[in-house]
């Protein structure tokens, strides 16, 4: 929470929280300590004024004693008493109490009845009498008595005549003028109280009556010192306790109090004096802080705008701030150099420095919206490849930089184009160089030049190199003015001079036109293949079996109708299925659907095996072999009834896994069928070792079987070697009877052919099988 | 403080009475079983004694003292006051039986006082606060007074008495008082006798010095 105020205020808070903490407990150890010397100091008081006190009544008591024994021993008193003067007992009484200054004498016989009595203040015998006997229980001890709220220290003592013959009790008042005269020399309050009422006290009495509850001696603890309201502390000392009769030492708290609240007062002052300097103090801080904060942060704007260039700090900055300022000024020029390579790499071909692709379309663009004639010539290295595999790919990037340095001089050479030459490496083996030109009559001697120049032998280490090189060339006069249609046709002229064996070709027109079209098929069939209501289709030409003139097999060719309602022609379109990687969708098509149109034919009892046509790329992918099984399953045909036919060429392609599994293709039940044979690579060595049921001689044999012999000797012999080797032999293109009868003489088990029939539709085999005869 | 049983037992008789024709010792004591000297028995008898009354009794000043402390003296004798020490004195009595006052003299008075009636007369020295003395007036009894060991001798017990007094200075129930007490306690066939007197017993004096050990 803290984190998110500003680093003002938490400086603020910090140093105001400290101070506060400071002040509270400075506070409350100096109250502790004050309260305790408090205690101390008070207890020592009240046993001061105890001592004063006591020695006070003592001395009292003392005078009192001493006043009445003159008294007592006066002989004019005594024989007053023994002979019961009243009047002259009187008047002693009143003139020896003022003589002594006592305030109040009485004469008592030894019966305790009163005699006389003489008071300052006016005492009725009535208030005295019940008394007396009390009194003279404690003769010669002093007491105390209380009449009518006035309390009086007393002493009795026997008159003696000089036996005892009565008693004089002489008593002073405890006023308010001794308890006074006490308080001045004790400092202390003293108040008497009989029976739990004040009666007299040194205390105001109006103050008196408003601390009247102040005056318990409830014990005060150290703390109660300081916290309680109340004014006094007291302390109890018992005159008698049977009468109730005490004094209550009491020592003002007013002033401590007052000194505490002072002191308190004066700590909260400093505290908030404190506080505020602390806070003008952190506004300080902060601005140390957070003004060359704000500096940085308009710096970190700057760069994260990419202004990675940062000037040598200027400002006066706190010495991690100008770290900071330094680091932030590296990480720029990092940032900045960073910046430059990755755009380096992102324009350029990372092994040899040209520009790459993207980079060489945007240049090209620049310079054709330049108004500029361009000149592009792609260059392509002949089997780098194997050149990889001979020399080593260090030796071969080696070559590529020294192409691409002659590239780079050749531009520099060229005096036309010094500002407007580019190279760029689009693919592995493939260069493209782009030059200015003002006649188009030059292109041709420009482009010997250049392929004279990076023809030179090339050094591997002390290996003298050749490279053959096809270059093929657009210009922008002629060719086209959008920079990819450019590249795209030059790298066009340059595949076809690689494919023509030319070492420098020229792009002809239309060759890009040809090119798109068959994207554009291929894109069609790709949604043919895929959609519900196709437009392909399969078309089924029949195998006649020789040897019982039965129709027994029939291959299942793919037929499509393209958008525009032309047939296209299978093997143009299953050619670029290949190249396209499409032909796997159509071949699962294909088994799809003739998995669907054999069920219907079991149905009807149609029994016939029915070949399909694979390509390589078929059998080698991965989930061929599920997608066929779980088909045909599906579809409820056997492997029995299907004929997988598959050309020479494909079978030597990755032939461990093709064997593999068309083996295991085979030993479920699938016939393994060589299609096209004789015309590709034949080796008898791998047909020795294929598990192929079955051979298909090419028709380019059968076709004109009955006019040409050589054909008649080869296809007899490889009918024969089938036989050996244990072989069926389908002969097709069979397209009249004469062709059809020499094959049967060579024994060979199939025929298929227009003689017998075109390839058909399913409905339209299903009639013509209905109503084939056989008249061969 | 006594409680009345304890008052009570001191007036047992310890001893039966003896043959009146032998003489009886009897013993004061107080109630701590001290020996009382001073203390006065008076028998009243029927028939007057005879005796000389024209010759002062002597009561004595002598080192700050009465001597002695108590006199007996019977009716109307005369009773001389000499000052034997070499300070004055200023002997004076209130007592009812008889208050007169013998201002500071030294050596002897002009004239010996003569003491009329009978009863118990307190004499006191104005100066001397500490100097008591006695002067016991009776009238025409047999009275016997302690000695040191608070013995007094009876050769023959008048019997025409019923009663008799026992008096001491400091009784309890004050210096006119005297106990009456049957005669038969005198008539103990024992030789010797024991009579208590309940005496004062000082108090102790008391001070603020307890009082402050009170109030700590």
């Amino acid at each position: 929470m803290l984190t998110r105020l500003s680093i003002r205020s938490q400086v603020a808070w910090l140093s105001a929280l400290l101070i506060i903490i400071t002040a509270i407990t400075l506070t409350t150890s100096y109250a502790f300590r004050t309260a305790q010397l408090t205690e101390k100091q008070i207890e020592r008081q009240m046993r001061y004024a105890q001592n004063v006190l006591t020695q006070y009544l003592s001395s009292q008591e003392q005078l009192l004693v001493t006043a009445t024994r003159v008294l007592t021993a006066d002989f004019g008193f005594k024989q007053a008493i023994a002979t019961r003067d009243n009047n002259t007992i009187e008047s002693v009484l009143l003139n020896h109490g003022e003589r002594i200054n006592a305030d109040l004498m009485m004469m008592v016989d030894l019966q305790g009845e009163l005699i006389s009595i003489s008071a300052k203040e006016k005492v009725t015998n009535k208030q005295v009498t019940e008394k007396i006997s009390k009194l003279l229980e404690n003769a010669n001890l002093s007491q105390f008595l209380v009449i009518n709220k006035r309390i009086y220290q007393l002493i009795v003592l026997p008159v003696k005549a000089p036996r005892e013959i009565g008693y004089a009790i002489v008593g002073f008042q405890l006023s308010k003028a001794s308890l006074l005269n006490l308080k001045n020399l004790t400092s202390l309050d003293i108040t008497l109280v009989v029976n739990e009422q004040n009666i007299v006290s040194s205390i105001d009495e109006l103050e008196l009556e408003n601390e009247r509850n102040d005056l318990s001696v409830a014990p005060i603890t150290t703390l109660d010192l300081l916290i309680s309201k109340t004014n006094y502390f007291n302390k109890k000392i018992s005159f008698d306790e049977n009468a109730g009769i005490y004094a209550l030492l009491s020592t003002s708290l007013k002033e401590v109090h007052e000194e505490f609240n002072q002191l308190i007062s004066s700590i909260l002052f400093i505290a908030l004096l404190i506080i505020l300097i602390s806070m003008f103090l952190s506004r300080l801080l902060s601005k140390g802080i957070s003004t060359p904060l704000n500096y940085l942060m308009k710096l970190t704007a700057r760069i994260s705008r990419g202004e990675l260039k940062i000037a040598k700090n200027e400002q006066q900055l706190p010495r991690e701030f100008n770290e900071l300022y330094y680091a932030f000024s590296t990480m720029g020029e990092a940032i900045s150099h960073r910046e430059k390579e990755i755009k380096f790499q992102a324009e350029h071909d990372h092994l040899t420095g040209l520009y790459n692709r993207q980079m060489l379309l945007n240049i090209i663009g620049e310079r054709i919206s330049a108004k500029a004639d361009l000149l592009l010539a792609s260059i392509n290295i002949k089997s780098l490849n194997q050149l990889n595999d001979t020399l080593g790919p260090e030796n071969v990037d080696a070559i590529l930089r020294t192409l691409a340095e002659r590239l780079q001089t050749y531009i520099a050479g060229h005096h036309e184009s010094i500002n407007i030459g580019a190279a760029g490496r689009v693919d592995s083996d493939e260069f493209v160089l782009v030059l200015s030109i003002s006649d188009l009559h030059k292109i041709e001697p420009e482009l010997i030049n250049l392929h004279d120049r990076l023809t030179q032998p090339y050094w591997v280490d002390d290996i003298k190199m050749n490279l053959e090189l096809n270059i093929g060339s657009v210009n922008s006069i002629m060719h086209g003015k959008t920079p990819e249609l450019l590249l795209r046709r030059v790298i066009m002229a340059m595949r076809a001079a690689a494919k023509e064996k030319k070492a420098i070709r020229q792009y002809v027109d239309g060759e890009d036109e040809a090119y798109l079209q068959k994207i554009q098929m291929i894109e069609e069939l790709r949604v043919a293949i895929h959609s519900e209501d196709s437009p392909l289709f399969l078309n089924y030409q029949p195998k006649l079996n020789l040897s019982n003139n039965k129709i027994e097999k029939a291959e299942a060719l793919i037929r499509w109708i393209n958008k525009a309602g032309n047939f296209v022609n299978p093997e143009h379109f299953v050619g670029l299925a290949e190249k396209s990687g499409l032909i796997v969708s159509l071949t699962h098509w294909v088994i799809k659907n003739v998995a669907i149109q054999m069920e219907k034919w079991n149905e009807i009892g149609l029994n016939i095996r029915v070949s399909v046509n694979l390509s390589a790329q078929d059998i080698q992918h991965p989930e061929f072999v599920d997608y066929l099984l779980s088909t045909i399953e599906k579809y409820n045909v056997s492997p029995n009834q299907l004929t997988l036919e598959l050309t020479e060429r494909d079978l030597a392609e990755n032939e461990e896994i093709v064997v593999q599994r068309l083996s295991h293709l085979q030993t479920l039940g699938f016939q393994i069928s060589v299609d096209d044979y004789g015309i590709g690579q034949s080796s008898l060595s791998k047909l020795k070792s294929l598990p192929v049921d079955e051979l298909k001689i090419d028709k380019c044999f059968i076709l004109s079987l009955e006019a040409c012999p050589k054909d008649q000797d080869i296809v007899s012999s490889t009918i024969s070697l089938g036989h050996k080797l244990n072989m069926q032999v389908v002969a097709e293109g069979v397209e009249n009877k004469e062709s059809l009868a020499l094959l049967a003489s060579y024994g060979c088990e199939y025929a298929q052919g227009y003689y017998i029939s075109r390839p058909v539709d399913a409905d339209a085999f299903v009639e013509w099988y209905n109503n084939y005869e056989p008249n061969y | 403080m006594l409680d009345k049983k304890t008052i009570l037992a001191c007036f047992i008789v310890l001893i039966s009475l003896g043959n009146s024709a032998f003489a009886t010792t009897i013993s004061i004591i107080d109630q701590h079983g001290q020996p009382l000297a001073d203390a006065v028995l008076e028998i009243p008898v029927s028939q007057s004694t005879k005796s000389d009354l024209s010759v002062p009794l002597i009561m004595d000043q002598v080192d700050k003292s009465f001597a002695p402390i108590v006199l007996l003296a019977k009716k109307n004798s005369l009773v001389s006051f000499p000052n034997s020490d070499d300070i004055r004195h200023h002997v004076y009595s209130f007592s009812a039986a008889k208050s007169f006052e013998l201002k500071l003299y030294a050596a002897r008075p002009k004239s010996p006082i003569k003491f009329e009636q009978d009863g118990i007369v307190v004499l006191g020295c104005n100066i001397h606060d500490s100097m008591v003395g006695y002067i016991y007036v009776h009238d025409n009894t047999v009275t016997l007074k302690s000695n040191e060991q608070g013995k007094i001798e009876i050769d023959e017990v008048p019997s025409s008495a019923k009663s008799f007094f026992l008096w001491h200075p400091n009784a309890m129930k004050g210096v006119e008082h005297r106990d009456t007490l049957p005669i038969s306690l005198l008539n103990s066939k024992e030789k010797e006798q024991t009579l208590t007197v309940i005496t004062k017993t000082p108090a102790p004096r008391n001070t603020f010095g307890e009082l402050s050990k009170h109030a700590h």
